[in-house]
Parts: C-alpha cells; structure tokens; sequence
C-alpha cells in the first residue's frame, strides 16, 4: 500500500476513484449534522442556543489536533523514506488545518462572548490552539520560503518533525502557567455527560468534518500534483528550445 | 575534538573581527529596555513588577537579531561544505556554533543584566535567580535559533523567518524563565527553575540532529 502510492500516478487514480464517493457521504453526514444540531436538537438548559456553536467548534478543534500529527507523521514520511507523496500531503495539509484552527478560534470567541462576558480569555486550552495557529503559520511560511518551492520540502518536513515532539511542552507549560495564575473555573469541566440528542449531532458533525478534512486534502494534493506536472513540463519545454 | 576546538576557535576569532554586530546586539537589548519606562511612565510602583518579564522580553528579542546569519556566511562561503567532509559531524558542527553565538550574544546580555535591572528598580535578593533563569534561557534560545538559522538558511525574507520560526517554540523558555526568575518561588534551583533545564536538556538533544538534517540540504543547495 504504501510503496503502491509511492507512484503518483496510481495514486491520481485511486484518489480520482474515492473522492466522489467520499465527497458524498461527507455532504451527507455534515447535512444530517448540521440539521439535527442547528435544528433539531434541544437548547442547552444553562447555555440555551449557544450550546449550537458547539456542533462546529468542537469538530474544528479535533480536526486541528489531528492535522498537526498528520503533519508531523508527514514528515517523518518524508525524511525517513523520502516518500514522493508525503512532501505533497504535508504541503496540502498544512493551509487547511490552520484554517481549521483559526476557525476554532473564531468560533470558540463567538461562544465566549455569550458565555464568559469576553471574546478572549488568556485560558490554557485558548491560548495552545493559538500557539498551534502560529505553528501552523510557520509550517506554511517555511514550506514556501524558498525560491525554488521543493527546496522548501525538507526544512518544513523537519520543522513538522520537531513541532511533534516540542508543541507538547508548549502545551504543558501552557497549562502549568495558567494554572498558577487563575484557578481554572471558566472551563467547563468534561465530565458533564452528553445526551443523546445532543451527542448524535455531535458526532455526525465529527464524522463529516473529517471526510471533509480528507476530501480537501485530497483535492489539494491532486492540484499539486498536476501543478508540478506543469512546472515539469514547461521547464522540458525551455530546455527542448534552447538545445 | 581537535577539530571541534579549531572550529570553535575560529569562530570565536571571526566574532571578535565582527565585534561590531556582537555590540548591536547588546545595544538592541538594552535599546528595548529602555522603552518600556518610557511607553509604561517612571513610577516605580507600576515599573516594579513589571521588570522581570520586559528584561526577558527583551532578551527574547534581542536574540532573535542575531540568528539569521549564524549560517550565512559559512554556506556561502563553502565551508559547511568542507565541515560535511570532514571528520566532525554536521551536528556537532551545529552545536559549537550555538556555543560561540551563545558566547558572543547571551554572555554580554547576562554582564549587562543586573544595572538593567537595578534601573527597573528589582530588589537585590531576586538578582541570582534572574541571572541563572536568564543564562539558562538564552542557551535555549541559541539552540532555537540555531535550528530556525539552520531550516531557514537560503529562505527569502531570513529575519522575520526567525521571528516565526523561533517565538512558537520558545513559549516553554518564556513561561518557565519569568516563573523561575520570581525571588519567592522557593530558592535557586525552584521547580521552574529544574523545569527550564529541563527545556534546554530536550532542545540540547533535538537540536542538533534537527539542525545537521536542515544543514545537509542548505549545503546540497548552495553547491
């Protein structure tokens, strides 16, 4: 499977075969989602239909979690076996989980606002996904920094790499600090369990922000792809005129 | 180790023939200091607690000006070229240039510290934390913009690439520094204290591996 992909030719296909199934059941399961959770599901009794946000906010959160392993995993991919693909997934990845963090970010300060009385609050959990923003930032920024764009593929490779061992210290040393500042009373604990009419929403929503995560992704990689199929082709063109 | 020492010593030459940019970055450290009074007012009620963290801000920042060129010059002149022939290995190689930038910026910051901090009006007592907080933390620093320098290196715009490479990952540095660096915070050598060494401890292992694997291409590609 994994050196089957290594041709990107097969992979064109295959993800040229999956991703009108995928796309599918991913407008599906966020329609269902978005229906039972906006429409159909009782109000918090406390919060009322602020509780709504929550059908976004939380599979944001989830979804930038995981790109930033995905990240890091693609780039170990990619300095250990020099996996083609893995350069391209990480490139691919990296815009749409900052897009996703940014998006946890906007709409956990909508939900704060209501909640708390303030759009920010220097809490441990807001301030590590705002962090992982800038991580994300600088993924994107070094990727690109250079003038030939794959010279980029390494060092971003390797900043993913670290990122996965050190962006857990930030985040404990995130917590540590807020903890000694100010009892942690804003957040709500967890252990408030869910009910199932709330929880099935919930995890339609999960369920259909991740295919959609997979989709774009997939997407992406195929732009990439062809555009470095272009790249490729101009330059043979240049090259065929000057000799 | 013949060879980390004759590294070391040219470097260590080479910085004081620059010595010029080694003192920009003290006087940049010191420059930002001295706005903070100026932004905040001069009463010593409101500056007093505010001191610990604008002299580490300020290291932060002052720091960072300086890593953008730890490479440059031994790229473009070949001599990571030469360093990846011989016998020393590229991280070893990656290590002794955080020593020397460590040396030539950290140090002086750490000399110049305690006026800088008589002027912020910071008791004598919570002096020895400050300073030991602060060595530790600009050696962390260095290692930061060590890599950064290294994954950076033939990047477009070099210094805000700095800037956004480093301040993420240096959010450990800044929380265990100002906390290590309050006097009442049980002793010298205080959890926050342990906690940033801890910090250096994982960057002096990552560090050099990440910096030697960035290095090899920056060398590939100047070539």
């Amino acid at each position: 499977m994994f050196d089957y992909l290594a041709n990107p030719t097969r992979f064109m296909r295959l993800a040229d075969l999956l991703i009108v199934p995928m796309a599918a059941l991913a407008a599906l399961l966020l329609a269902a989602g978005l229906y039972l959770g906006l429409l159909a599901s009782p109000p918090d009794y406390q919060q009322g239909d602020t509780v709504r946000i929550m059908y976004v906010h939380v599979p944001a959160a989830w979804l930038t979690t995981l790109g930033y392993v995905a990240l890091g995993l693609c780039g170990l991919f990619y300095i250990v076996w020099r996996h083609p693909l893995a350069d391209i997934a990480l490139r691919a990845m990296a815009p749409v989980g900052a897009l996703f963090a940014f998006l946890t970010l906007v709409t956990g300060a909508l939900w704060g606002k209501p909640m708390w009385g303030a759009w920010w609050v220097w809490d441990a959990r807001l301030t590590s996904m705002l962090i992982l923003f800038f991580f994300y930032i600088a993924v994107i920024a070094l990727a690109n920094a250079f003038d030939t764009p794959e010279r980029g593929s390494r060092p971003a490779a390797i900043l993913a790499l670290v990122g996965l061992v050190n962006v857990p210290i930030v985040k404990f040393s995130v917590d540590w600090w807020n903890t000694l500042h100010q009892p942690a009373s804003l957040v709500r604990s967890g252990g408030v369990s869910i009910d199932p009419a709330m929880l099935t929403p919930l995890l339609l929503m999960l369920a259909g922000t991740h295919l959609f995560f997979a989709v774009v992704v997939i997407l992406r990689m195929k732009a990439l792809l062809a555009e470095r199929r272009i790249a490729a082709l101009q330059l043979r063109g240049i090259t065929g005129e000057a000799g | 180790m013949n060879i980390l020492f004759a590294q070391m010593r040219r470097d260590l030459a080479l910085i004081w023939a620059g010595r010029g940019e080694a003192a920009v970055m003290l006087a940049f450290f010191l420059i930002i200091i001295t706005l903070f009074p100026l932004a905040i007012g001069p009463d010593m009620a409101t500056l007093r607690p505010m001191a610990l963290p604008v002299i580490w801000i300020a290291a932060l920042l002052a720091s960072l000006a300086g890593f953008s060129r730890i490479f440059a010059e031994d790229v473009r002149s070949g001599w990571v070229d030469q360093v990846a022939l011989s016998p020393l290995p590229l991280g070893i190689y990656a290590l002794s240039k955080a020593v020397t930038h460590w040396l030539a910026g950290g140090l002086p910051m750490l000399l110049a510290t305690p006026v800088l901090a008589l002027m912020l009006y910071v008791d004598l007592e919570s002096l020895a934390p400050l300073i030991l907080a602060l060595a530790i933390g600009t050696m962390a620093l260095t290692l930061l913009g060590v890599l950064a320098a290294a994954l950076g290196e033939g990047a477009r715009n070099g210094g805000s690439m700095m800037a956004l490479l480093v301040l993420p990952l240096a959010v450990p540095v800044l929380i265990f520094g100002t906390l290590a660096s309050t006097p009442d915070d049980g002793g010298l050598l205080s959890p926050h204290m342990l906690l940033l060494m801890a910090v250096l401890a994982v960057l002096l292992a990552i560090v050099p591996v990440a910096a030697a694997a960035a290095l090899v291409e920056a060398e590939t590609d100047s070539s």
